[in-house]
């Protein structure tokens, strides 16, 4: 062993030395706060549910709220939670309040103790958009368990996208499942809720996290402590005591919109095959909606890059709806990396459920030990685009017709350490609701050729309608297999171009391909338009694409 | 008589049917630069073969050169992908699309003019109509291609002075793009010599009964 293992080593007992005693000193607390305020969205955008947990009884717990920190809109003495008894569980749904709105709030009248001196907490939310806006922001982690250092780091870095990119991704965090490493009591306190971890704290009291039960919030069927501390109101409906012990919960699935997105939630440890309860709730809750924009969560990848195999029962139950009801993308989590599995045409699933040109992300690296997927397409791990063995979360933005997720990674992220973080891209996924018109378009390429001394390709692509007149932004993406590989072959599938080619002219993306603008006004019935093409091409791979033709 | 009128008639509809979905299509263009204006320069003849879009497999064979300048050198060193060229000039020269680039340079004192053949060859496909293979005739002043001779201001590829397309179903398109330059198709592709020696067999036997 080198000096510097050994130091390396030292460091890693010191950190977690610290951690313990830290832990140990704050559970030995007999009153005052236990687990910080944090706060859970309620489906409705004039509320806000902030809980919190004492060590023991209190009687005074004040939670105060405004639009600044005067706190002067509401104060409310908040007893503990009766249907947690003897859990000293102090829960308060905000209401009246206005949408796409930013609030402060405080609770104050809790025992000091070695976490707060003060015995007052403080933290703020932006309400949720109007039912009828078409834009909203915000932000998504998954399987978040273990190490509560890395956690911090990874919450660190999401809070620094509102606090220094754009302030409304602190509207809402979603969360893919495995919240801590097991459904205890004690799992919760020192995992989840760790008191010594200011970015989690600081994260927890300042957005709202909702999100889906996985494998270590008990895979049994029945959870105690993650229905307890996370009492989804849209869930209530469907879950089911525990017959044997009444404090275990399943049936842990429901859905809440939130401006123009609905999240469809699914509980994988309670039966959703065909037929079941909850599979008959998901068809009915996808039939039903009318967002533009459904997203479906669930831990337990039916599509992912390992280490875990893909779910086949999901496959079998979820990608038919998928494909039926036009969901838009798949948020999971589970293995601990980031995957991006996708398809562009059925020919390339090559009889595989996956549904093309939905985006199943795997998002599993939030503290938890890290992975490494298999980028192979091989042993069962097939269609996977980008896969990455990183701590990482994910940003949405959606404008009207687009959706733009852009995946960040932290590679600083520390399992033993607080850091200052920096976070790099991974990809951004671009997802539009156009009129796909490719059937009516005839295309073809002409003049390719390449600039030696620029080292620029340009080729002219011919279009012309053959269908009824084409009107508004007319776009043209061009999509890519892997250059050498057949169609039909069940392995990744590039939904942009060829390694190393990029398309120097393009005006956008669409679902990962790059997209250019053919014309402002449309394409008459009958009509050509020409348009030129130009790409760089770092690697000697062909540039191959084909065209797909929007109508915005 | 008639029977064989008939028999013939089939032959020539059946060998046309043939070499069109069967068989390999070709069809030939002649290209003639006139280099009056660069006559004693010392220049390179760039030229490459170039699919985009899942092309079908193709080549482009160079033929018939003729010049009034005089060829110097073959140039291996400064090419992107010389691996699927094969032949040199005056002697023809192949190309098959492999690669991304499939080029060949060579060093030439221009005389006043030059022409070659070009033979685009491919089994059409019907799969990715939009693909194309492009032959691309470049006239530069020094072996990289730093300095273009002809069609001097092309905002995209300055020296290049023809272009020559084939799609995947086998239609072929071809440009200048420069006035000294002319690209023209050799009238008739090798398929339609075929039908056309049924038909003239047709004639023969009706001039015969005639007669």
């Amino acid at each position: 062993m080198n000096s510097t293992m050994k130091k390396s080593l030292q460091a890693l007992g010191l950190a977690a030395a610290v951690s313990l005693l830290g832990t140990a000193a704050f559970a030995a607390n007999t009153t005052g706060i236990l687990k910080q305020p944090y706060m859970i969205y309620t489906g409705q955008n004039t509320q806000m549910q902030i809980l919190w947990q004492d060590v023991d009884t209190e009687a005074a717990n004040v939670l105060s709220w405004g639009t600044d920190t005067t706190y002067s809109l509401g104060s409310v003495t908040v007893a503990e939670n009766s249907a947690a008894s003897g859990m000293h569980q102090h829960i308060y749904t905000i209401t009246g309040l206005q949408p796409n709105t930013m609030y402060y709030y405080q609770v104050s009248g809790v025992t000091p103790n070695s976490v707060s001196s003060t015995g007052i907490f403080t933290g703020s939310f932006m309400t949720g958009p109007n039912a009828t806006d078409t834009h909203v922001k915000f932000l998504a982690i998954g399987d978040t368990r273990t190490y509560p250092f890395a956690l911090d780091n990874v919450l660190q870095s999401m809070a620094n996208v509102y606090k220094t990119i754009d302030p409304e991704y602190q509207r809402l965090a979603i969360h893919a499942g495995d919240w801590v490493s097991s459904d205890g009591e004690s799992n919760w306190t020192n995992e989840w809720f760790d008191p010594t971890k200011t970015d989690i704290v600081n994260f927890l009291a300042n957005t709202p996290i909702n999100g889906v039960k996985g494998n270590h919030e008990d895979s049994s069927g029945y959870s105690q402590y993650f229905p307890k501390y996370y009492p989804f109101p849209y869930m209530a409906a469907n879950m089911t005591a525990n017959p044997s012990n009444p404090a275990k919960f399943n049936g842990y699935y429901g859905s809440f919109d939130y401006g123009p997105v609905h999240f469809t939630l699914v509980d994988q440890y309670t039966t959703y095959t065909a037929g079941s309860p909850q599979y008959n709730w998901v068809v009915n809750d996808l039939a039903s909606t009318t967002k533009p924009w459904k997203i479906l969560m669930f831990h337990e990848p039916s599509w992912n890059a390992g280490s875990h195999t893909n779910n086949t029962t999901t496959q079998q139950a979820l990608d038919p709806l998928i494909q039926q009801y036009n969901v838009d993308l798949v948020y999971m989590g589970h293995s601990h990396d980031y995957t991006r599995c996708e398809v562009n045409t059925s020919a390339q699933a090559n009889g595989d459920s996956i549904v093309p040109l939905v985006p199943y992300i795997t998002s599993g690296a939030g503290g938890a030990p890290l992975d490494t997927p298999d980028l192979t397409n091989k042993d069962g791990w097939n269609h996977v685009v980008v896969g990455e063995s990183v701590y990482q979360y994910e940003t949405f933005n959606i404008q009207g017709k687009t959706l733009t997720m852009n995946v960040y990674k932290i590679p600083n992220a520390s399992t033993s350490a607080i850091v200052t973080t920096t976070s790099a891209p991974i990809e951004t996924i671009v997802l539009n609701h156009f009129t796909n018109v490719t059937p009516q378009v005839s295309a073809t390429m002409s003049n390719f050729a390449y600039n030696r001394a620029t080292k620029l390709y340009t080729g002219t692509l011919t279009i012309t309608n053959n269908g009824p007149a084409i009107t508004g932004n007319f776009d043209v993406a061009l999509t890519n297999i892997i250059a050498g590989v057949a169609d039909t072959s069940a392995i990744a599938q590039n939904t942009g171009l060829t390694t190393g080619v990029t398309l120097t002219n393009a005006t956008g993306q669409n679902n990962g391909s790059p997209m250019l603008r053919v014309s402002t006004s449309g394409l008459a019935a009958g009509a050509t338009t020409t348009v030129t093409l130009q790409f760089t091409n770092s690697s000697s791979n062909q540039i191959n694409f084909i065209p797909t033709f929007l109508q915005e | 008589m008639n029977f064989l009128k008939i028999k013939l008639l089939v032959t020539a509809i059946v060998m046309f049917v043939a070499s069109s979905a069967f068989a390999s299509l070709s069809t030939t263009y002649d290209v003639t630069v006139n280099t009056s204006s660069l006559a004693g320069d010392s220049a390179y003849l760039y030229m490459y073969y170039a699919p985009v879009a899942n092309a079908v497999a193709s080549t482009a064979t160079v033929s018939g050169f003729s010049t009034n300048g005089v060829l110097g050198a073959q140039d291996t060193v400064d090419v992107v992908n010389g691996s699927a060229v094969s032949g040199t000039l005056p002697g023809s020269v192949v190309f098959a699309n492999t690669n991304t680039i499939n080029d060949y340079n060579h060093a030439i004192t221009l005389g006043t003019t030059l022409s070659f053949l070009v033979t685009l060859t491919s089994t059409p496909s019907s799969a990715n109509p939009t693909a194309v293979s492009t032959f691309s005739l470049g006239v530069f002043g020094d072996a990289l291609g730093a300095t273009p001779l002809l069609n001097v201001n092309d905002p995209n590829i300055p020296g290049v002075v023809a272009q020559i397309n084939l799609n995947n179903n086998g239609a072929t398109s071809a440009q200048s793009l420069d006035a000294s330059t002319s690209v023209t198709p050799t009238p008739i592709p090798g398929a339609v010599y075929l039908l056309g020696s049924g038909l003239m067999g047709l004639v023969g036997l009706r001039r015969r009964k005639n007669g």
